[in-house]
């Protein structure tokens, strides 16, 4: 062990993208195994993606009856969403929504994570305590919160009007409701930034900070050329990961306000819901859903190869 | 990019090997449980909530008696649905007897989905109140057909009403008086000179969809006003839907502030907490009312029918749960044995005893029940003089249009008028392409 | 010299107590849902909507908890099943995605596959996870129905696997590409296969990831509605979420009885 440990010292300056020359070298003509390691899970997810979303595209051609039974084929379901106000109002309601939510999350994650990135028994407990609200079931804290933030009942403007505050009608207007569903969100999801942050501070290599010490770096400057890229490929995965959950959220809309008042907390996965497990019309649903597909992949697709670009750029 | 193509392939055909090897299994399976014998169980698709209290205790009867097990399953509203459709569509016949809310009946009915109970020889007993009995016809038994039905087509049952829910009128008698009031004049002037002494007046269900929609057909319908006429042109837009929201939005004025996302629930509570003087609530909430550890005003609530408008009736909306039987079924004569069973007289008096609400006349009129049950007698009258909604397939459809609008209405963010008009329109194009409007 | 040292050390505790008090407010904004959810559940109903809210139950009840057990209660959940059900399937399905997902991360991380040029195949897989999964529900459960699966604890196993992996991979491919090549190739120049090396060295330093990602797949395997909903079909089978669902109904919810499972829930 402590021989393999040294042979990481004697070049402490090198980074993990740097050694992909090396890597290349010695494994490059090796056997199978890469293949076989990637495997298994290369079947499950084609099993559980791509036949799902090849059946779906086929439904999203499909004519479907009042009754939910197809009716033949028709290239109209595109042409209907593509038209259809409702969609696009529901689009612009996702993506505001998203935008809004992921930036705050991952601001305040990443300010958490480097709050309590020092290790004691102290920060130790206070990390149990900051993931807490991810583990509570999405459904129970709509509900939770929809008990708090009654207008009339609830305990949030019970608060506010205690401290001599003017309450506020949080879930009645329709600027209000989408402010509280982003709320929600950022109260149960920051966490996860948190901690998937916290995971890749601990793991960062020690010997940069060392050499910054003695140079004699500010915390701003170590934070801004050490910290945040090598960080970097972590706060990646955590962006796109709850980019790409909050572009299908559900659960809070669902209990919540039920996509009111009007549509104005309405998001995509809200609505094709309605129309696909109420109006039956799965066709409609599925076109919808694949054009959300799309705009989802394009946007993850932009944000890797962007934040990656600029990591090899800055790395080497 | 090709590279990512070639695979998607390879994981597409190694995933669509697996799936028939599956495939091949299920055959077999399916053949071997045919037959109409006694099962030894059935499944039964439940909503959760107090009609499943009220019956769960009671199933060990039929149970024993039978030696049938039975599987009760249950789920929330939302959830029930969707797995009843998917079930139906699908023809698994995963569920024996499903239990569903009476708009869905247009659907499941209309789409062919379910057993029509003449199968097994049964005539629907005239003791079931009328508008219960309606709700189980396909095609509507009442009322105009769709343009697309056949006029002729005689009307077959397709399931028994089980749990008669309607629309109350809950009023603080302590207060108002143990008279309800008869039109909605009354009420907005008992309103006005009782307004200090509660915190709200009338408290709306003013959330969107199902909530404001369902609150606001008992104000439309005793005005006079209705989604379609006859030939079922789209009326809501008529002078007296526009004088029934703006007697609505008049008498929401006098409640609390959030009412745009009031639910069911939440004006249950307000009721419940005696900081309102009256609502349109479910009849299970009595059982809170009268409840002293949940509810402020134990004895001070009267129960009784929905106001109409002074040229108008009564028209509580009706809201029974049905016994059904899927046509999938590999059970049905059993399946049909039990809600025989269940909707019984005998069985119905202990649900009612329970807490449940029967759909039988001889119960809901039985003495020593409306003795401990004050409420049972105001929902025979409700039953009486209800109102059915629309029977169409496409009803939750058009029900979610016109309660988007109306909940804007009552957010304040859309104009009466504004808000009838867009429903119209919104509700003709919805008619228009689910081709109700074609005859053959 | 000593005061420069004096000053910092001030200026040093300051920060700490700033950063204490900071920490302090945001675990009380953390906590306080959970605080109300727990305290609503020992709450009698008739004061969770009363004019004077308290923050503490004026009449502390039991009832929620108990009634469960004597299945007095509005919804016949037997809570313990869906207890039971969803640790069986939380647990197996995460160790599953946290093997198969670290090899496959591992393989991603080290190797150059041809198949991944420029990283194709590891976006590939995240598309997995961008599916909304109302889009895939309808055709799951076709298949699952075609493998003879509906209505088992595999099917949810499969299926929270599936759409976990693509998190597990690229959580775990961002923890290996911060660790060092160099360590595993010195250990296999000492004659240990890759295999070996990985288990030996890779692992144990990836550990905190490691415990991170199985926290989050445990988490939203435990949390997870809409497949539960959609799969399973008979309430003996059912995971916890759906069952909480039960508690929500047409007319009204059951605040107490919903906390009280919530909180046991967590």
């Amino acid at each position: 062990m402590s021989t393999q440990r040294e042979v990481g010292k004697t070049d402490p300056n090198q980074h993990p993208r740097m050694t992909k020359k090396t890597k290349k070298s010695i494994f490059k003509h090796k056997h199978m195994l890469p293949y076989w390691l990637i495997l298994p899970t290369l079947l499950l997810i084609g099993l559980l993606t791509i036949v799902p979303l090849g059946y779906s595209i086929y439904v999203s051609f499909q004519d479907f009856d009042t009754f939910g039974n197809p009716a033949g084929f028709t290239g109209s379901n595109y042409a209907d969403v593509l038209t259809s106000g409702t969609y696009w109002n529901s689009m612009g309601i996702t993506f505001a929504y998203t935008f809004g939510v992921v930036a705050i999350e991952m601001f305040l994650g990443l300010v958490l994570a480097l709050l309590v990135s020092k290790d004691s028994k102290v920060m130790g407990y206070l990390r149990w305590v900051l993931i807490i609200p991810m583990m509570v079931s999405p459904l129970v804290v709509g509900i939770i919160f929809r008990l708090m933030l009654n207008a009339d009942m609830g305990i949030a403007n019970y608060m506010l009007s205690a401290i001599g505050l003017p309450e506020i009608n949080f879930l009645g207007t329709s600027l209000n409701a989408f402010l509280s569903i982003m709320l929600v969100d950022i109260w149960q999801w920051t966490p996860m930034c948190f901690l998937i942050i916290l995971a890749g501070l601990q793991s960062l290599p020690q010997d940069p900070y060392e050499a910054a010490r003695l140079d004699g770096a500010s915390k701003l400057q170590v934070l801004r050329d050490i910290t945040l890229p090598l960080l970097k490929p972590i706060i990646v995965v955590a962006l796109v990961i709850r980019t790409m959950d909050a572009l299908r959220m559900f659960d809070q809309v669902f209990v919540l306000t039920q996509g009111g008042p009007g549509r104005a907390t309405e998001v995509i996965s809200f609505l094709m819901y309605r129309v696909a497990m109420r109006f039956s019309d799965f066709g409609y649903a599925a076109a919808g859903l694949f054009i959300l597909l799309v705009f989802t992949i394009l946007l993850s697709y932009i944000m890797v190869r962007t934040l990656n670009r600029n990591q090899k750029e800055g790395g080497v | 990019m090709k590279r990512l193509f070639v695979g998607t392939c390879y994981a597409l055909s190694l995933s669509l090997v697996l799936a028939a090897c599956g495939s091949g299994d299920d055959l077999s399976e399916e053949t071997g449980a045919e037959g109409e014998e006694a099962p030894d169980s059935i499944s039964v698709a439940m909503v959760a909530g107090q009609e499943s209290a009220a019956m769960r205790p009671i199933i060990a009867e039929f149970e024993e008696e039978t030696g049938i097990e039975i599987e009760w399953n249950e789920f929330d509203y939302d959830t029930l649905y969707e797995r009843i459709f998917n079930d139906l569509q699908s023809g698994s016949g995963t569920y024996d007897v499903i239990f569903a809310d009476d708009p869905w009946m247009p659907m499941f009915a209309g789409g062919g989905y379910l057993t029509p109970l003449d199968e097994f020889d049964y005539e629907i007993d005239e003791d079931f109140m009328e508008s219960s009995r309606a709700l189980t016809t396909w095609p509507p038994s009442e009322g105009p057909r769709m343009p697309d039905i056949d006029p002729e087509e005689e009307p077959r049952h397709y399931g028994i009403p089980q749990v008669g829910n309607v629309q109350l009128l809950f009023w603080r008698k302590d207060i108002l008086g143990d008279e309800a009031p008869e039109t909605w004049e009354d009420a907005a002037a008992m309103l006005e000179e009782h307004e200090d002494e509660t915190d709200y007046g009338f408290v709306p269900r003013g959330a969107r969809g199902n909530a404001v929609a369902t609150n606001f057909n008992a104000f439309m319908w005793s005005h006079n006003g209705d989604f379609f006429d006859d030939d079922w042109n789209v009326t809501v837009n008529d002078s007296e839907v526009h004088e029934a929201l703006n007697r609505y939005t008049e008498l929401a004025e006098t409640g609390p502030s959030g009412v745009a996302n009031y639910g069911a629930d939440e004006v249950g509570r307000a009721m419940s907490q005696g900081d309102t003087l009256m609502a349109i609530v479910w009849p299970v909430w009595a059982e809170t009312m009268e409840n002293e550890e949940e509810s402020e005003v134990v004895g001070d609530i009267g129960y009784g029918l929905v106001p109409r408008s002074e040229d108008g009736e009564h028209a509580p909306q009706i809201g029974n749960w049905v016994f059904a039987i899927p046509e999938a079924s590999e059970n049905r004569r059993a399946a049909f044995d039990f809600i025989e069973w269940a909707s019984s007289e005998e069985i119905q008096l202990q649900m009612a005893q329970n807490g449940g609400l029967p759909t039988r006349e001889s119960v809901l009129l039985n003495e020593e029940l409306n003795e401990e049950m004050p409420y049972l007698e105001a929902v025979h009258e409700g039953l009486e003089n209800a109102e059915i909604r629309p029977r169409t397939p496409s009803y939750s459809e058009v029900e979610e249009t016109i309660g988007t609008y109306l909940n804007q209405v009552v957010a304040g963010e859309m104009s009466e008028e504004d808000a009838l008009e867009n429903a119209a329109s919104d509700i003709e194009d919805i008619m228009e392409s689910a081709g109700h409007y074609d005859t053959e | 010299m000593e005061n420069a040292k004096t000053g910092m050390k001030a200026k040093r505790l300051r920060g700490e107590i700033i950063r204490y008090i900071t920490l302090f407010g945001i675990c009380l904004i953390v906590l306080f849902p959970i605080y109300w959810m727990i305290i609503t559940s020992f709450k009698p109903a008739g004061e969770l909507f009363a004019s004077d809210q308290t923050f503490f139950p004026q009449n502390f009840t039991l009832q929620y908890y108990i009634d469960p057990i004597d299945g007095v209660v509005s919804s016949g959940s037997p809570f313990i099943g869906f207890f039971l059900n969803s640790m069986i399937v939380a647990s197996v399905s995460m160790i599953i995605c946290l093997v198969i997902g670290s090899l496959a991360a591992y393989s991603l991380a080290r190797f150059e596959l041809r198949i991944n040029k420029n990283d194709r195949l590891s976006f590939a897989i995240l598309t997995a996870r961008m599916l909304p999964p109302i889009v895939v529900i309808v055709p799951m459960y076709l298949i699952m129905q075609s493998l003879g699966l509906l209505n088992t604890h595999w099917a949810m196993i499969i299926v929270y696997t599936g759409f976990n992996l693509p998190f597990v991979v690229w959580m775990m491919k961002a923890f290996f590409q911060e660790i060092p090549p160099d360590l595993e190739e010195s250990a296999m120049v000492d004659g240990d296969s890759r295999m070996k090396a990985f288990y030996k060295i890779v692992l144990p330093l990836a550990a905190p990831g490691l415990v991170a990602t199985s926290i989050f797949t445990l988490i939203l395997t435990w949390n997870e509605f809409l497949f539960a909903m959609f799969l399973l079909n008979s309430a003996d089978m059912m995971t916890l979420p759906p069952g909480i669902a039960t508690y929500i109904t047409q007319y009204e919810t059951n605040w107490g009885e919903l906390t009280a499972a919530a909180t046991l829930a967590v």
